[in-house]
């Protein structure tokens, strides 16, 4: 079968493709002459006072950059000024990844003042890349840092093999910030998922009116290269404007939270927050948050976890009397056998070798086969015996 | 030495407790010997030794690296064999090289020295190897990694390929100097991400491709293809590599080799290292049965002769045609040499289906001389380096003179004897085999077959090639002409896959869906699209299969052999890829049944073959085969009756392919004095015949060529029977590949000489009423024919006018 036989037996058995009714309007934004060539560029202000839901954007500016650092778990965030700070957040082809999925749509932000400047850089069509690329490149290499949710598996990986293969020279990327981590660190134990439209109608307690749904967005853009109506594209912009804004508000929210304890937050955000703080050596924040999540009337294992994380931190700063009410705290809140063998465990080692009170050690250990297993309890009721009779 | 000190030997002495593994010197000439004595050579048709072949050397190259120099001198290498120096200078020179010598000739040092000595003087120079298996790279990956420590290169050797850990596959990305992959995941895993692998691509210096021979029909066709994209990804990245091809014996490797890479490929194939003498012995089983021309099993024989070997002492690796076959035969070993107190596991079965934890158990076992005998399907074919054989048994011909001696090849020795034995089963290519032994070695061999521009293959590599870099208007994509290119991209474009954007010097095609299509495109059956195999005790996966294969395998109620036990296929999940299988104990074991439907889509060219009375209509052209598993056979172990039958419900499989078609008029039918399901019987015994003669001719496996005997007119057929009154009984021989590599348009244009070859091999062929060497037994199932079929078929081919030419 020579080549152009097969085709024919081919074009036979798939169905040919339909044309698209060609009903245009005018996509927003224009084209913008660069040295690089056109650009489709779609540029513009929100007020100072935009608020996403609940949240004034603004207020992004504001937080403190130290909490930003720990939450990120990326100490290079610390003291970079927030006003270079670059949002971004791209529409792509697929999400399959690999050098054939575009960014067609690769949206930027940053705060002048109190406002916010969105510049959402559009390809016309296909193979236009390299003003995108270049637009984008002079704007990361003035900027403090890089702003986006799962931007460090998905985003970035695909901007930089555009690079590549438009030969553009990639800018080396300043510290990278990735919410998608940070809220899955703060949020996780809460809300089941923590995709941006979950934490935009739980967190941020907004609520998109006629949003394109993500799954839809490929195929609208091919619609659209085909010659179709520009009025789906509109809206992607649209959708991709949005996402730029939840970034900010996002950051204000998560950061803002950590700073200091909001009474009315839930014990699960307060605990995963004190966990953050521990994990970066912030013992005194991990403290508060650790009794606020005790305090906050949360489900027995989360004030159990609370307690103890409070007593692992009383110990640090050497105040046995404040470990022994937290881990009595613990105690008292345990509600299942499992969870009290676990605290158990606990304040058998503080009364072994804090107090050296072995009575009462004893007393705790014969409890704790649960949490550290029949063989390892074992060994410790002996051992105390032993010591108690010697 | 007595035949009787041997098994004594043996018996005082029980092969585990032996400390030198498998070293019995005389082992081999011993059985021999006695194989003289005993009669067993009544029914050996051929005897043939293969001299020994002294070494002949060349002197280190010049130029070569002093690091590189002291590296092969810490492996007391001092010269080279004339082979590895030849292919170090051309390769120098930028020459794409195949070197294509024996089996165990220092191929390996052919393509290492060039490699490392280009990463010796340039450490920012690549270079990829291609193995066709994992294991094949992990082992070569071992021994790379401990010569280029030798060597002092400080350049990573990494394997790539599914079971790579993920920090390895950043560190591979980012630093390896050479990797070693597999084509699957090269054009998987690495291609659509060339990217990442700037690197590598940029500073590409060679492409090593080893045991090329594997790479023929549909698996070479996509190697070829992967190859014409990893050029276009290396011209993007500035690199323009050199090929370093390895094969084992084929027909055409240089012609082969270019075909692969779309360049001139320079030729190495006189081997300067030494080989010990080989005997080569022809066993074709006696015949039990003379009117249905049923030999002895020859999986039996194959059996028995093992045992002769592995109870003397040598090392013998078993090769079987078929997973059925191996699992048949793994069983009878251990059940026989249990008696001469051989434990059970010092004989192992090793085959592809095996996960990769358990081939590399058995293949360090084979090193340390704990298994001293191993029943194999062709995965030891691949070159997988386990130490010294004695000798080879092939249960059965492998189809090709290629198959054969790269089987008999991983026996050998550099100075003692070795043996090689294949016995013939009834099958007529191998009966053929068996009457013509000679053509072994004075036939030429086989050539490796692939079609690049098989359109099927080409447009699924179109499109990841489309993914990988958008198609320019002056792009190339190996040798295909401008015109076609163009076609098949606009082809892609009204698919809406691509997206065609005019420019003033044509058109640019980019990706444009919402996909990664070399997901969708296996290069081979056996990978992604394998079926597992779930124990339904213990609810572990216990092997994988190849999805062609399932329909005849794992359908419901199908035993299923695995190392030696066997299961019942209680459930075929065939939307998940799942196979439920439970373990039982039964006396039989099962064979599919199927049936395949030819239906001519378009008729390319036609002719009338007018050699006599009657004249026959001849034709090529495409056709859709739909092939069916409709029942299966209950087989008896040990006696190999027929037990019992039972039905398959299994899907169609469809294809589209080339087909050259014969057609006996329903007149000329009709005008015979015997009744029409006799005639039409002959007629299928006129195509297998036709079968024998086709694939021997094209030098081909038969596998690779289907047959079948159907209607012109897919219409006037009865679904599955073919046999009514009032159709046109064709012979039609198709291309087993979808979309076809050409083997039907050969038979098309050498078809008068293609029958007058059948008629001479049905009268020259021993049988009375035909055998399965010529037009297969009498299949009718009780109803006797009542004349006789051989004479019958004669008497059609003179009526066509068909005399015999030889």
């Amino acid at each position: 079968m020579s080549i152009k036989r097969g085709l024919a037996r081919l074009a036979q058995t798939t169905p040919r493709k339909l044309d698209v009714a060609s009903v245009r309007g005018a996509l927003p934004g224009g084209l913008r002459e660069t040295e690089h060539g056109a650009l489709h560029l779609i540029d513009e202000y929100l007020e100072p006072r935009h608020h996403h839901g609940r949240t004034p954007i603004a207020s992004a500016l504001q937080v403190s950059t130290e909490r930003l650092a720990q939450l990120a778990l990326n100490p290079e965030l610390e003291s970079i000024d927030l006003r270079r700070a670059l949002f971004f957040d791209t529409e792509t082809t697929g999400l399959a990844g690999g050098t054939g999925t575009v960014p067609f749509l690769i949206g930027i932000a940053w705060f002048e003042d109190e406002s916010m400047r969105i510049q959402q850089l559009f390809l016309p069509e296909m193979g236009k890349e390299a003003p995108m690329l270049h637009w984008l490149r002079e704007r990361v290499q003035q900027s403090s840092c890089v702003v986006s949710f799962n931007g460090k598996a998905f985003d970035w990986p695909l901007l930089r093999t555009r690079f590549v293969l438009n030969r553009v020279p990639a800018p080396s990327l300043p510290p990278h910030l990735d919410l998608l981590h940070c809220a899955r660190r703060v949020l996780r134990p809460r809300l089941q998922s923590v995709r941006l439209v979950e934490l935009e109608r739980k967190v941020l307690g907004m609520y998109r009116e006629d949003d394109v749904s993500g799954a839809l967005i490929p195929q609208l853009y091919f619609d659209y290269l085909d010659g179709g109506d520009i009025s789906p594209m509109a809206k992607v912009i649209e959708h991709n404007a949005n996402d730029l804004i939840a970034l900010a508000a996002l950051v204000a929210e998560l950061v803002g939270h950590f700073d200091e304890v909001h009474g009315s937050d839930d014990p699960r955000d307060h605990l995963a927050y004190a966990k953050v703080a521990e994990r970066t050596g912030d013992p005194a924040r991990a403290r508060s948050f650790a009794v606020a999540a005790a305090n906050g009337g949360g489900e027995a294992r989360c004030t159990v976890e609370a307690c103890l994380l409070s007593a692992r931190m009383a110990r640090r700063g050497g105040e046995i009397d404040d470990e022994e009410r937290a881990l009595l705290g613990a105690l008292e809140a345990a509600d299942t056998d499992e969870l009290r063998a676990g605290v158990r465990v606990a304040l058998a080692k503080f009364y072994e070798h804090r107090r050296k009170d072995l009575a009462r050690a004893l007393e705790h250990a014969t409890g704790t086969a649960l949490a550290e297993g029949e063989a390892a309890a074992e060994r410790r009721v002996n051992r105390l015996r032993r010591r108690l009779s010697s | 030495m007595s035949t009787v000190g041997g098994e004594t030997r043996a018996a005082r002495q029980p092969f585990r407790r032996v400390d030198e593994p498998w070293a019995r010197l005389r082992g081999a000439e011993e059985v021999l010997e006695r194989w003289q004595s005993n009669g067993t050579f009544r029914n050996v048709t051929w005897s043939h030794r293969v001299d020994p072949h002294a070494a002949s050397f060349a002197d280190m190259p010049e130029g070569l690296a002093p690091s590189v120099r002291r590296a092969l001198h810490g492996r007391g290498i001092e010269r080279l064999y004339s082979h590895q120096a030849q292919s170090f200078e051309l390769a120098s020179k930028g020459k794409h090289v195949v070197v294509a010598t024996p089996t165990a000739s220092g191929k390996s040092l052919c393509y290492n020295l060039p490699v490392l000595q280009a990463l010796a003087s340039d450490p920012s120079a690549t270079a990829l190897y291609l193995f066709p298996t994992k294991a094949l790279s992990r082992d070569q990956e071992e021994a790379l990694r401990a010569f280029m420590r030798d060597a002092e290169l400080s350049i990573g050797a990494i394997t790539y390929d599914g079971d790579t850990p993920v920090d390895a596959r950043r560190a591979a990305r980012q630093r390896a100097g050479l990797l070693l992959t597999n084509p699957d995941m090269l054009h998987a895993g690495i291609m659509p991400h060339h990217t990442a692998w700037a690197r590598l691509f940029s500073n590409l210096k060679y492409v090593v491709v080893d045991e090329l021979h594997t790479y023929r029909g549909v698996f070479g066709s996509h190697l070829a293809n992967v190859m014409r994209r990893l050029l276009r990804i290396a011209r993007f990245h500035g690199s323009s590599p050199t090929f370093l091809f390895a094969s084992a014996t084929i027909g055409n490797p240089q012609a082969h080799a270019s075909r692969i890479c779309g360049e001139p490929v320079e030729l190495i194939q006189d081997s300067g290292a030494p080989t010990g003498p080989r005997q080569v012995l022809v066993y074709n089983p006696p015949i039990v049965n003379a009117e249905l021309g049923i030999r002895q099993s020859y999986i039996k024989t194959a059996v028995r002769l093992t045992r002769d070997l592995v109870r003397a002492g040598v090392p013998t690796l078993v090769f079987g045609n078929s997973r059925n076959g191996v699992e048949v035969m793994l069983k009878y070993l251990r059940d026989r040499l249990a008696r001469d107190h051989i434990e059970p596991s010092a004989i192992h079965a090793y085959r592809g289906g095996y996960l990769p934890d358990t081939r590399r158990r058995i293949e360090a076992a084979l090193r340390a001389g704990e298994i001293r005998c191993v029943v194999a399907t062709n995965a030891l074919e691949l070159g997988i380096d386990i130490g010294a054989l004695d000798a080879v048994v092939c249960a059965g011909y492998p189809g090709t003179m290629a198959g054969l001696w790269q089987r008999f090849g991983r026996a050998g020795r550099r100075r003692d004897l070795s043996l090689s034995v294949l016995v013939s089963s009834s099958n007529p290519v191998d009966q053929y085999v068996a009457r013509h032994p000679r053509q072994l070695v004075s036939a030429p061999i086989e050539h490796a077959r692939i079609d690049p521009d098989n359109i099927e293959i080409l447009i699924q590599h179109l499109k990841c090639a489309a993914f990988e870099l958008p198609f320019e208007p002056d792009d190339v994509y190996g040798d295909v002409p401008d015109d076609a290119l163009g076609e098949a991209l606009d082809y892609l474009a009204n698919n809406g896959v691509v997206h065609p954007t005019s420019t003033s010097a044509g058109s640019i095609y980019h990706w444009a869906s919402d996909s990664y299509p070399a997901n969708n495109v296996s290069l081979r059956s056996a990978s992604w699209d394998n079926f597992v195999i779930i124990d339904l005790d213990g609810s572990r996966t216990i092997a994988e299969m190849d999805w062609r294969s399932t329909h005849t395998m794992l359908h419901e109620q199908a035993i299923y052999q695995h190392e030696g036990a066997q299961y019942q296929v209680e459930r075929l999940d065939f939307e998940n890829h799942k196979a439920f299988v439970r373990r039982v104990d039964p006396d039989y074991y099962t064979t599919a049944m199927t049936h395949s439907k030819v239906n001519v889509l378009e008729q390319d060219e036609h002719a009338t073959i007018d050699l006599g009375e009657v004249p026959l209509e001849a034709g090529l052209g495409d056709v859709s085969v739909v092939e069916k598993v409709v029942g299966y056979k209950k087989i008896k172990f040990h006696t190999h009756e027929n037990v019992g039958y039972g039905e398959v419900h299994l899907p169609e499989m469809e294809k589209h392919t080339s087909a050259f078609w014969l057609t006996f008029s329903e007149d000329f039918v009709q005008s015979q004095p015997e009744p029409r399901a006799i005639v039409v019987d002959a007629l299928r015994g006129l195509s297998k015949a036709m079968h024998v003669v086709g694939a021997v001719g094209l030098m081909i496996d038969p596998r690779d060529l289907g047959r079948t005997l159907g209607s012109r007119n897919e219409d006037e057929a009865p679904p599955g029977k073919g046999q009514g009154p009032g159709f046109d009984p064709t012979i039609f021989l198709y291309d087993s590949v979808a979309g076809g590599i050409g083997l039907a348009s050969r038979l098309y244009e050498e078809r008068e000489e293609l029958l007058r070859r059948a008629r001479h091999l049905i009268e020259t062929c021993e049988c009375e009423e035909g055998c399965p060497g010529c037009i297969g037994p009498d299949a009718s199932d009780g109803d006797e024919p009542e004349a006789a079929r051989k004479k019958l078929v004669l008497a059609l081919l003179d009526a066509v006018g068909v005399s015999a030419t030889h």
